[in-house]
């Protein structure tokens, strides 16, 4: 009887859901072609009209008027050249994407999560207590068996030094730009932007000069290696190269997002520091753009928006992710326990910002009618609406910064399993790349076969400082996945058929004893 | 890092005289003579438009009514011609202005002075380092490369070096950018009176501190600034890095409208004190001190009447393709595992190059056109006359610029750029007198010397400034800026209560009376 009764009360939310998006799908399709149904009207009145008067009868009326008020006309043309000329002059210049390619290492950078537990316990600094911890983390980090480390991580016994990180960072970068270069056919020279961006090993000379100096760029390069600017760094450097590209005319931005983990293991026992060991992994991404016409017609993506928000003002945002030294002097990144709560935070300021940009009408307006009726009627009775970006983007590359921050996110935008497969997947095959993630993430929803013609994909990113940052791209042609593997630079075309895969909430970690 | 180049002594014995910076014009590139013209064509409508402005101004103080009369009739019987006419003039002159690049102007600057018990006496120096374990040879390399760096004994270094021992921890190290970046910027907007709230891109370089969050990230959290900030923080970029930064927030400055940029240009030296024994490492330790600088850019046409400056170039030169360059400033780990930016013998060539290409580019931008066509002349006779021994020709800057801000690297620097620019001792007066009483501040140097030269009244209304650095990489980046006004110091100034005593006479290094 009990299980009647909860099956009706089912298949009640079941019908009250279904009845509701129907409704708002109505209600979308008929406010987002408000403007053709306005419209119609005026056109046939004004097709009617015409249709009394002949077309010599228009241009005899117009050149009389003119004749009769020389500097009327002269003046009236004037202002109609400028308007034109400045509103064509204004607009932001393109910006497309050509390709982008993402670093796969080799098997020997492999490591599982045994391997792992396996390593920390061999380097004789972690107490019992915190390899316990790590364990615990790794069991639901949502991480799986084949991300990567560097060599100087996994050696036995581990050798960091800042040879072995410029070796890292030499990997990851030139065989992401080989990649991308040998896939496109643009030559070296003709770039004329190059962004970097890697948060924890800056060196002297840069990795941006690393860049100039094996691809023997051109030596007016516009050069810019961002250091420090944390995990949403990827989109500062896309923004940046979309501004750059709106002074430097008619060339390429090579843009490489990449961490580097070899310098910035943490070998302490600070437990808000152990986290980055659990979650940070190898990885980088080179990506082309460009503002060339010309390379539209191949062109994969248009960037649409970059959205950037900083909430380094507040001190609890500020400091939730920070690098210092523990008691003993080692350096690690801590994490504190306001991390969700101020991601949450930057989410909501970032999609106020970026509402208005990419919603449909008929989600701003009742977006807005929300917020009218919480100002009104007060915060009693009236639930926040939030928006519904599934109507305005196909496609979802949410950071994985770990399992925690994509569980939150697709609760708070309501998004399905399917939209957040991307991320996940990511999260699981490659770790935390940190900058890089989101580009994995949208290689996977290629490899996948999803991206369409007209499909908008929505990159997203949190980073310390504390940052969260927004890119929005619309593809200008179907990618067919069959075409990518010989291109190559697409990490998962060889492997895409092993996925998705089930993520449990907690797998453990078998130790051999 | 460019850190200044060995002692003259040592590098005769070092190397050959050919190592020595070369005779710069004798292997001119055409390739960048072409890409200095393409600079040129770029302004060539404006240089088109100039004579027939002329001819139309002639014509037109010829006129009288009647002519004008008869004119108007001509017109009303042309009415399509005349406004397909105008149209196209419309079109042409709208599309001048929107392509025209915005003015940027530099409303003020300030430049980080620290607290006098920061300063390091030679002695003090010497002694401390004997107490940090360096090898007898390490103390005496460090001793002369001291005593001919031409730094004075008022140079500073940060709290964390005069501790005994040294305690070079990240905490310092914030401790060090903090002090330095705010208190420049908290000078900058006494100064001004703009609100941390209207800045609306912030610009940090730093070559060799970059923590997590970005030191960006610290001045955000510090002043406030508002959410949709564009923040960008470079690091790694080395010395040169300055004017890299006031290039992008001009960039910046062209995408934004109406707004407030603020560049912030330091160094760190409390993690990248270097405590070894390799020689070619310790030289950053002789020659770099703690400074910083903060700059207020704005494009907004009401500044100009308190702006001090407009920026009118930016020439940036990357030399990374050269395996040579690439390496001759180089930071890594000496055989004991230690850390510290290397310095190559190779450095005072590579600079020579770099500064080559550089005024090669620049050159056409702002040399007047009777030192172009002397340079260019000089250029195809030796194409020609391939057996002659024509002599370079060395254009003239002193004709294109009044004041140099060179970045004060090191004496070396100093010296082989004011031999090879013909510059008097007068014109590189700033540049010794900054390295002499604040060393080398890296990116910021260029400011200090600034500030010397308004503290000194020189700078007056349309008088031309260039900023030359270099850096790793290896990069020679230029920023050519126009004063507005006759400009006095800010408040604050770095030199306000020392510059009575300016400038000194410096022999090898030495002060002349010591």
């Amino acid at each position: 009887m009990e299980t009647t009764a909860h099956a009706a009360a089912s298949g009640t939310i079941q019908n009250a859901r279904h009845r509701t998006s129907a409704l708002k799908l109505c209600y979308h399709l008929a406010v987002s072609n408000a403007m053709y149904l306005l419209l119609a009207p005026a056109a046939a009145a004004a097709a009617h009209w015409l249709s009394r008067h002949s077309a010599a009868e228009l241009a005899g009326s117009a050149r009389s008027a003119a004749a009769a008020n020389p500097p009327l006309a002269v003046a009236l043309l004037v202002l109609g050249a400028v308007l034109a000329t400045a509103y064509l002059m204004q607009r932001p210049r393109g910006v497309y994407l050509v390709d982008f390619a993402c670093y796969k290492p080799g098997g020997e950078h492999v490591v599982t999560r045994e391997t792992f537990m396996r390593q920390s316990e061999a380097a004789g600094v972690f107490t019992g207590d915190n390899l316990a911890f790590q364990r615990k983390i790794l069991e639901r980090s949502g991480l799986g068996q084949g991300t990567y480390f560097p060599k100087a991580v996994l050696n036995s016994p581990p050798n960091p030094c800042m040879a072995e990180a410029r070796a890292e960072a030499e990997a990851v970068m030139f065989g992401a730009i080989d990649q991308v270069l040998a896939k496109t056919g643009v030559r070296a020279r003709d770039i004329g932007v190059v962004v970097v961006n890697c948060s924890l090993f800056n060196p002297t000379p840069s990795l941006s000069a690393m860049i100039v100096n094996h691809y023997k760029l051109r030596g007016n390069v516009a050069s810019y290696n961002l250091g420090g600017m944390g995990c949403s760094a990827g989109l500062i450097s896309i923004d940046l190269a979309k501004q750059l590209l709106q002074v430097h005319r008619d060339t390429y931005a090579l843009v490489v997002s990449m961490e580097n983990i070899t310098l910035n293991w943490y070998w302490g026992n600070n437990r808000s520091m152990l986290m980055s060991n659990c979650l940070f992994r190898m990885g980088g991404a080179a990506v082309l753009l460009t503002n060339r016409r010309s390379e539209r017609r191949r062109a994969k993506y248009q960037l649409v928006h970059t959205v950037r928000t900083h909430h380094g003002a507040d001190d609890r945002a500020y400091r939730c992710v920070f690098q210092e030294e523990d008691e003993t002097g080692r350096v690690g990144v801590a994490l504190s326990k306001d991390l969700m709560a101020v991601a949450g935070e930057a989410l909501r300021t970032n999609i106020t910002t970026l509402g208005p940009l990419a919603l449909p009408m008929s989600e701003q307006i009742l977006f807005l009618a929300s917020l009218v009726a919480r100002r009104v009627f007060g915060a009693r009775g009236v639930r926040p609406y939030i928006p519904d970006f599934k109507m305005a983007f196909e496609h979802f590359c949410i950071h994985a910064g770990g399992r925690a921050v994509l569980d939150t996110i697709e609760k708070n935008l309501g998004l399905s399993a399917w939209h957040m497969e991307p991320s996940r997947m990511t999260l699981y095959r490659w770790g935390n790349t940190s900058s890089s993630s989101l580009w994995y993430e949208l290689a996977y929803t290629e490899a996948q076969g999803r991206v369409r013609r007209g499909h908008r994909a929505w990159q997203i990113a949190f980073g310390s400082g504390f940052k969260c940052n927004s890119a929005v791209w619309r593809a200008l042609r179907t990618i067919d996945p069959a075409k990518e593997k010989p291109a190559g630079g697409n990490p998962w075309v060889d492997e895409i058929h092993n996925f998705p895969v089930e993520v449990p909430k907690v797998e453990s970690v078998v130790m051999s004893s | 890092m460019n850190g200044g180049a060995a002692p003259p002594s040592a590098a005769a014995a070092a190397t050959p005289p050919h190592r020595r910076l070369p005779d710069f014009l004798q292997s001119v590139n055409l390739k960048y003579v072409k890409l200095g013209y393409h600079y040129l064509i770029t302004h060539l409508l404006t240089l088109m438009l100039l004579p027939l402005m002329a001819v139309i101004l002639l014509e037109a103080g010829r006129t009288d009514p009647e002519d004008l009369r008869q004119l108007w009739l001509h017109l009303q019987y042309n009415l399509v011609s005349v406004l397909v006419l105008s149209a196209v003039l419309v079109f042409g002159a709208t599309v001048y202005v929107l392509t025209r690049p915005r003015p940027v102007y530099l409303v003020d600057f300030a430049c980080y002075k620290p607290p006098a018990h920061l300063q390091v006496r030679f002695e003090e120096f010497m002694r401390h380092s004997k107490l940090c374990g360096f090898s007898d040879d390490a103390l005496e390399f460090q001793r002369k490369i001291l005593e001919r760096s031409g730094l004075s004994e008022e140079t500073y270094v940060p709290e964390a070096m005069h501790a005994l021992p040294p305690q070079p921890t990240m905490a310092n190290a914030r401790a060090e950018a903090e002090t330095v970046m705010f208190g420049a910027l908290d000078s900058l907007f006494r100064s001004t009176g703009v609100r941390p709230k209207d800045v609306g891109v912030l610009v940090v370089n730093c070559s060799l501190f970059n923590p997590t969050p970005s030191l960006s990230a610290m001045i955000v959290n510090k002043y406030k600034l508002r959410g949709n900030v564009r923040s960008f923080n470079l690091g790694g970029m080395g010395c040169s890095a300055g004017v890299i930064a006031v290039d992008l927030a001009r960039d910046m400055l062209q995408v934004h409208r109406g707004t407030y940029a603020v560049v912030v240009s330091t160094e760190n030296i409390t993690q990248n004190w270097y405590f070894g024994n390799r020689k070619s490492m310790l030289i950053p330790n002789c020659l770099f001190r703690v400074g910083g600088a903060a700059v207020l850019l704005s494009n907004r046409g009401g500044d100009r009447r308190r702006a001090k400056y407009v920026l009118r170039h930016v020439v940036r030169t990357h030399k990374g393709a050269d395996d040579r360059a690439f390496n001759c400033v180089y930071q890594e780990q000496d055989g004991e595992g230690k850390t510290g930016v290397s310095l190559s013998k190779d450095l005072m060539a590579i600079a020579g190059g770099a500064l080559k290409t550089n005024i090669t580019t620049l050159g056409p931008l702002v040399l007047p056109v009777s030192e172009q066509l002397l340079f260019f002349a000089t250029l195809v006779a030796k194409k020609l006359l391939v057996s002659a021994k024509t002599k370079p020709y060395i254009p003239d800057f002193k004709l294109a610029f009044e004041h140099f801000c060179i970045h004060a690297g090191g004496r070396a620097v100093i010296d082989e750029l004011e031999k090879n620019l013909q510059l008097s001792p007068a014109h590189v007066e700033a540049s010794r007198m900054t390295l002499h009483r604040f060393g080398n501040t890296s990116s910021s140097s260029i400011w200090y010397e600034l500030a010397y030269m308004e503290a000194k009244g020189r700078v007056r209304r349309g008088h031309r400034v260039w900023q030359i650095a270099f850096g790793s990489g290896f990069k020679c980046n230029s920023a050519v800026w126009h004063a507005l006004r006759n400009v006095k110091p800010s408040p604050d100034s770095p030199w306000e209560d020392c510059i009575d005593r300016y400038p000194v006479e410096l022999v090898d290094g030495f002060p002349a009376h010591q």
